[in-house]
């Protein structure tokens, strides 16, 4: 075979091959997706409804609904927190974002603590305030005692200047304890089982990320405006 | 004159097109925004989806996508030529390539504290490629 002939066969196998991996990767993640829908895009057939003491952000009269199920504990949360605010700060006009409470109670030792730290600051205004605390600083509290972690959380209710006495008696509170119980519960009907489950219009999504929000999001509005 | 034995540069394409399968796959989902299905660990999703998965904005499986395929196209620019300096352009390439693994594992395990099985393959194919790398340098100054 000629010097030139033989050089050009091995770059076109090599172009050949490479575009081969390329298509066939984009054809496997549309297979991916196409499955994905049909397994687990459902609440398990059931409706969500909207509590009167469901924490909300956003625009409270929006008819597009993002309900989130976390866990103040868990280290996925906390990476899609901020997430879910850079949503909000884009979307806030037009979404509705209903915040769970799902704490995974057999791994993490003080999610439920932490859902009360949040809850105890929403008795006094400021719970999403409390969250963003508790996930911003999740890796120092995480790892502490009980006891520890409980004055730590004191600290962040110093810091929103809340009255001490009354978080300290709410961080105790069976009522509270009650509330968040029974958002597990609900969560545990609706088929979730990893934190954070995300729900928009009652359809699980499972956005990977900000741009995936984003699309998810903009879809919702596409819907509606449709 | 090509000293360097047939089944090393064998081994590497292979290697390198088998990271370079894995590190497209990562990529595409990463545009698409679908979310991976993890069969050996949960986690692969809490890594793709954590910050340490851009650095300067570029996806990190992409810059690994960029890495295998620049070894690739070297060794077949050496098969094509047959010029030794072509392969000394490999090494610090691999060099650079595990680096960049050891650092990625340590932050899925100490960091993130989540495994992805895609990043983890990626960091073995990588480090067979460092590997390769090493002898390569041996067959090299013998041909320089």
């Amino acid at each position: 075979m000629k010097k030139s002939t033989k050089s050009a066969l091995l770059w076109l196998s090599f172009v050949v091959v490479i575009v081969l991996i390329v298509w066939g990767m984009i054809e496997a993640n549309k297979t991916d997706s196409n499955t994905d829908q049909d397994d687990n895009n459902t609440s398990n057939g059931k409706e969500i409804t909207i509590n009167e003491d469901d924490w909300i952000k956003g625009n409270p009269d929006s008819d597009i609904v993002l309900v989130e199920y976390s866990d103040l504990q868990c280290p996925a949360c906390g990476y899609y927190y901020p997430i879910v605010n850079d949503v909000l700060d884009e979307f806030g006009s037009h979404i509705k974002l209903v915040y769970r409470h799902f704490p995974l109670m057999n791994i993490h030792d003080k999610a439920l603590m932490a859902s009360m730290a949040a809850e105890a600051a929403g008795q006094q205004g400021k719970f999403f305030e409390m969250a963003d605390l508790l996930f911003e600083n999740q890796s120092t509290w995480s790892t502490m005692k009980p006891d520890a972690a409980k004055e730590t959380f004191i600290e962040y209710a110093t810091e929103l200047e809340l009255n001490i006495e009354t978080f300290t008696t709410d961080l105790e509170s069976e009522e509270l304890e009650e509330k968040i119980l029974n958002q597990f519960e609900e969560g545990v009907d609706l088929g979730v089982n990893a934190t954070p489950t995300f729900y928009l219009n009652g359809v699980q999504i499972k956005p990977a990320g900000l741009e995936s929000f984003r699309t998810f999001i903009r879809e919702a509005l596409d819907e509606q405006s449709a | 004159m090509n000293k360097v034995p047939k089944w090393l540069l064998w081994a590497i394409i292979i290697t390198a097109l088998i990271g370079f399968t894995d590190a497209t796959y990562l990529t595409v989902k990463h545009y698409s925004g679908e979310e991976l299905n993890c069969t050996i660990f949960d986690g692969c999703n809490i890594v793709t989806a954590s910050p340490y998965s851009e650095v300067f904005g570029f996806p990190v499986a992409l810059l690994g996508a960029m890495f295998y395929l620049s070894v690739l196209l070297l060794t077949f620019f050496y098969i094509d030529r047959e010029k030794p300096v072509i392969l000394s352009l490999i090494t610090p390439i691999t060099v650079a390539g595990f680096l960049a693994s050891v650092w990625f594992m340590y932050l899925q395990f100490f960091v993130i504290e989540a495994l992805c099985q895609y990043c983890i393959f990626s960091a073995i194919t990588s480090t067979l490629l460092f590997i390769f790398g090493l002898i390569l340098t041996r067959h090299t100054k013998k041909l320089t």
